[in-house]
């Protein structure tokens, strides 16, 4: 099909699809008056039955556990994906290249932004249960502490620390340690992913029970999962720039 | 006006889909492809809003405080996790497509027709 | 009991991660073993499963999160009967096959291919187990991506890269649907539990814009996935270029999973307030499946390159299998359900032959094949038994299923169905006959007018040293196995039973949210009548008489030869590989059958 064709074919289709979204939408309940029942549930919940300060946790880690678990494994079958497709390219063939960011002052604020930025990140992940962060927002921010190292210093250094016989299997590990936990739930005679420990006091550190663990699982997924990503693209990107050669 | 966030979440999506019908670059669907994955971020979460409602963390407020539905926050960040997942498979192919044919032009990459 | 459940879908993407941590330093049987026994373990749990949810549905309730009669569900539930269990069951089996065929097949980067096929199973698996509208997303979008990634495994050529970016835009585009109505659904009723919504909505009430608009992009991104028309294009990309185990699951359930969600979303959450309009709702959908049929068997018939010949053999059948459900009878649906069955088995023998004609011969395309495949004797063997199979010989391969499908369609009063559905079988297994007859037997004109040229395709570098003798034995297994189906009038009987189940809506919300016990299935014996017989018969003669004569077409007079050319040019223009023409036809697809629904359900 030409262009032409392809966009008039769109543009007959569109209005009509338009529509049909608009009809869709037009009967939800007035933005700002959301009555249904799910939302109103957890929150009452949350903290008398679950000890849960943060409700997005709870219903993240503890009610809904089991999609939270899908979708980690979501991320790490995309890190796998994206190290099976850009496989042609090994990691030992750019190991060596340094492009060091050439200003003193940037790599010693560089530093000092990554390791802030880590302990921010722990931070984040630590207090899920009581303020607004958890694994997901956490795990991200751990990665992109590593980031800074590339950003800041130069390539080597983050090769060294963003290798991949560090963040696979720590990506792996915490995919898999998310379902090891559900089925040890499962083990004990509990439902799949049940909140198995003494609960803690709401707003303490100490609450949320057995999703604590679920939710450092969480996080070393995700930053795991962002830097094996992060680091095939990086991989690629320098071979390009210093001119290797892909190996047959 | 308050249908207009549902509408917002509508325009994205079409803009969205006009945007990958339209594209000539790979690089450019992937990014129109996250902009239709936004559209089912901003719906979910204006369906989820409640007048006058905080945030549903209740570390310093008391439960009895109107708060937004927190079960429609759990599902966009599983959103956000798919658009990551999904984007980042796109580049990878876009990536070694470029290597294969040295452009990002989808109608250069139709070589399975009929 | 209950605890079973989580575990058939678990175990499998518990070890996909193990063997992503340790998979580099495992040498590669070990990982295989590894795979190949989870997964059996999987469907020893999956048909203990299928064998004790004969007149019950089996629960499990994540987190521990069971609700008490009547209150709100607040978890994740599993909700699982006969038939999604034995969907299940089908899933592991075939991921079983395919794993066992990649002993050796499949060697670059063993452990990945491995951990995306574990993860892409056990996604599959819990998509079809679940009882919550959200968590059968996440599973969607976990099959799908572990799919893409597999599609394009071989990635020094530049097709499967194709193939997989149109399969990703493509599907990705169906799910965003799926989740826009899913939003809708929860701006409505405020649940994300199958039964639950289903309830809502029925108590409810309205069919307005929202009902039906929600109803309209959920079974469109479910029939994205499916490979309807005109959502059907990713799919003969897919396949061209992907391996050919993973082919086998794709063609054997994945499309088949859309079917399977389309139908259980329509029965647990729609039926009750859209139930008044089943006549609008089914001739839609019949429409759909009609078309989607027929220029499947069409498109079939025009392609040399065999993996992509099958494919269109795939869409082809799947519109047979949206017939079924369309039809919105128990009895159609186990028609397509034991169809599903034995066309799995099937499409999945001729997939892993043609893996063997690529490994041993390497090549792909039939006209280059012709008279090559003369010493491999068994993929031949179980090429012909998959395509006897397939065309639906009396009281073999897929008849129980048409059978099941013919008398549902001729009882509702729809006596053209199947005439549609003989057609699109003949149609497809006539190319399947004609090619295995010119590739195997080398007979027929080395040269086809109105086949569509191809890029070439060669076995990738590791597939060289594969293991022959444990692909031909696996391929020969599942061809007989797909003949087997069709002689059980049991397993028909079984069927039917199952499908009451599955289309009683009130009884499924019943039993998971108040744990009642699900009333007994009428007792259901079944019967082949003469017609089915008579249409087994057309099919069967016809799929080989039309196949064997399709050899010669080059006999054909140049003005007739000439004429079909023209006349099918536009449609094969219109399936040109670009992915913005794949996404317009979507939104087409979608605006007529949303707009179809939108005029007739008021």
């Amino acid at each position: 099909m030409t262009r032409t064709m392809r966009l008039a074919l769109f543009g007959v289709s569109v209005a009509g699809f338009a529509a049909l979204l608009v009809w869709g939408v037009a009967d939800l309940p007035p933005f700002g008056h959301y009555p249904g029942p799910y939302g109103d549930v957890i929150v009452k919940l949350s903290v008398p039955q679950r000890h849960m300060a943060n409700a997005v946790t709870a219903v993240v880690f503890d009610y809904r556990g089991f999609d939270t678990m899908g979708e980690e494994l979501l991320l790490f079958a995309a890190a796998a994906s994206v190290a099976l497709l850009l496989r042609e390219r090994r990691e030992h063939e750019v190991e060596d290249i340094v492009e060091p960011v050439r200003s003193d002052a940037i790599s010693a604020v560089g530093v000092l932004a990554a390791i802030v930025t880590l302990v921010v990140g722990l931070d984040v992940v630590a207090h899920g249960f009581i303020t607004p962060g958890g694994g997901f927002q956490g795990g991200v921010i751990l990665a992109a502490s590593v980031i800074f190292l590339f950003l800041c210093v130069d390539y080597r250094r983050y090769a060294k620390v963003g290798a991949s016989t560090h963040t696979e299997p720590i990506e792996a590990f915490g995919a898999g340690g998310y379902v090891a936990l559900g089925i040890a739930a499962l083990a004990t005679g509990l439902g799949f992913l049940q909140n198995f420990a003494e609960l803690g006091v709401p707003g303490r550190l100490s609450s949320g029970g057995s999703a604590i663990l679920v939710n450092w699982c969480s996080a070393l997924a995700v930053s795991g999962g962002f830097l094996v990503i992060f680091g095939e693209y990086l991989q690629e990107n320098m071979a390009e720039r210093h001119g290797r050669r892909k190996l047959g | 006006m308050s249908v207009l966030p549902y509408l917002l979440a509508s325009w994205l999506l079409v803009i969205g889909l006009y945007g990958i019908v339209s594209s000539r670059n790979l690089i450019h669907l992937t990014v129109c492809v996250s902009v239709c994955q936004s559209a089912t971020y901003v719906l979910l979460l204006a369906i989820g809003y409640k007048e006058h409602g905080t945030a549903p963390v209740f570390a310093d407020v008391p439960t009895s405080r109107r708060t937004v539905d927190p079960v429609v926050q759990s599902l966009t960040l599983t959103d956000i996790v798919v658009a990551v997942a999904v984007s980042a498979l796109l580049l990878s192919l876009a990536l070694k497509a470029h290597d294969h044919h040295g452009s990002l032009d989808p109608a250069e990459m139709a070589d399975l027709q009929g | 009991m209950t605890w079973l459940l989580p575990l058939v879908a678990a175990l499998p993407l518990l070890v996909a991660a193990l063997l992503a941590l340790v998979g580099k330093w495992l040498p590669h049987r070990a990982a295989d073993v590894a795979a190949l026994t989870v997964v059996a373990g999987s469907l020893v749990l999956a048909l203990v499963v299928v064998a004790r949810t004969a007149n019950r549905l089996v629960l499990h309730w994540f987190g521990g999160w069971r609700p008490r009669a009547g209150d709100f569900p607040v978890g994740i539930a599993f909700a699982v009967d006969r038939v999604g269990a034995g969907f299940a069951a089908l899933v592991l089996l075939l991921l079983f096959a395919a794993l066992l065929y990649s002993w050796r097949y499949v060697e670059e980067e063993h452990y990945l291919y491995l951990v995306l096929m574990l993860a892409f199973g056990g996604a599959m698996v819990g998509f079809v187990l679940t009882g919550d509208l959200f968590n059968m997303f996440v599973f969607f979008e976990l099959m799908s991506v572990a799919a893409f990634a597999l599609t394009a495994y071989k990635v020094e050529e530049a097709s499967p890269l194709q193939g997989a970016f149109n399969f990703a835009v493509s599907n990705t585009v169906g799910a965003f649907f799926v989740l826009f109505g899913i939003a809708l659904l929860y701006g409505r009723t405020g649940s994300l539990n199958l039964a639950e919504i289903g309830v809502r909505l029925t108590n409810d009430g309205r069919h307005d814009g929202l009902v039906v608009a929600a109803f309209a992009l959920l079974t469109c991104g479910f029939l994205v996935k499916a490979a309807m028309v005109p959502f059907h294009f990713w799919l003969a990309d897919a396949h061209a270029t992907a391996p050919a185990p993973v082919c086998v699951l794709f063609s054997g359930v994945m499309v088949e999973l859309g079917i399977y969600a389309v139908a259980r979303v329509y029965w647990t959450v729609f039926d009750g307030v859209l139930g008044e309009f089943q006549h609008p709702i089914r001739d839609v959908l019949l429409a759909v499946g009609c078309i989607t049929a027929v220029l499947g068997a069409v498109m079939c018939g025009m392609q040399r390159h065999l993996k992509r010949l099958l494919a269109f053999s795939t869409i082809a059948h799947a519109g047979c299998f949206l017939i079924g459900i369309a039809l919105l009878t128990p009895d159609a649906l186990a028609g397509s359900a034991l169809y599903v069955v034995a066309h799995a088995f099937a499409k999945g023998s001729l997939f892993l032959a043609g893996g063997i004609l690529l490994v041993a011969r390497d090549d792909i395309d039939e006209l280059l094949l012709q008279g090559r495949g003369r010493g491999l004797h068994y993929a031949g063997a179980a090429w012909l038994l998959a395509a006897l199979a397939l065309a639906s010989p009396p009281f073999l391969g897929t008849f129980t299923g048409h059978a099941l499908l013919d008398d549902a369609a001729s009882v509702e009063g729809y006596w053209w169905v199947p005439a549609v559905i003989a057609f699109a079988t003949i149609g497809s297994t006539a190319a399947i006959v004609r090619s295995g007859a010119r590739v195997f037997l080398g007979w027929g004109e080395s040269d086809d007018p109105l086949l569509s040229e191809q890029p070439a395709e060669s076995a990738a570098p590791g597939e060289q040293e594969a293991s022959l003798a444990l692909m031909q034995a696996v391929t020969i297994v599942l061809a007989v196995a797909g003949l087997a189906v069709g002689a059980s009038t049991r397993l028909a009987a079984r069927a039917v039973e199952a499908a009451h189940h599955f289309v009683s809506r009130a009884d499924y919300a019943r039993a998971v949210l108040d744990h009642q016990p699900l009333p007994p299935a009428p007792s259901a014996t079944w019967h082949t009548t003469t017609l089915s017989v008579a249409w087994a018969l057309v099919t069967l003669i016809g799929s080989f008489a039309v196949g064997f004569a399709s050899l010669y077409r080059k006999r054909l007079p140049h003005a007739v030869t000439n004429a079909l050319a023209r006349a099918l040019a536009p449609l094969r223009a219109v399936h040109s590989g670009h992915i913005g023409d794949y996404v317009a036809w979507l939104t087409f697809g979608t605006t007529v059958i949303g707009g179809l629904f939108a005029l007739t359900i008021r």
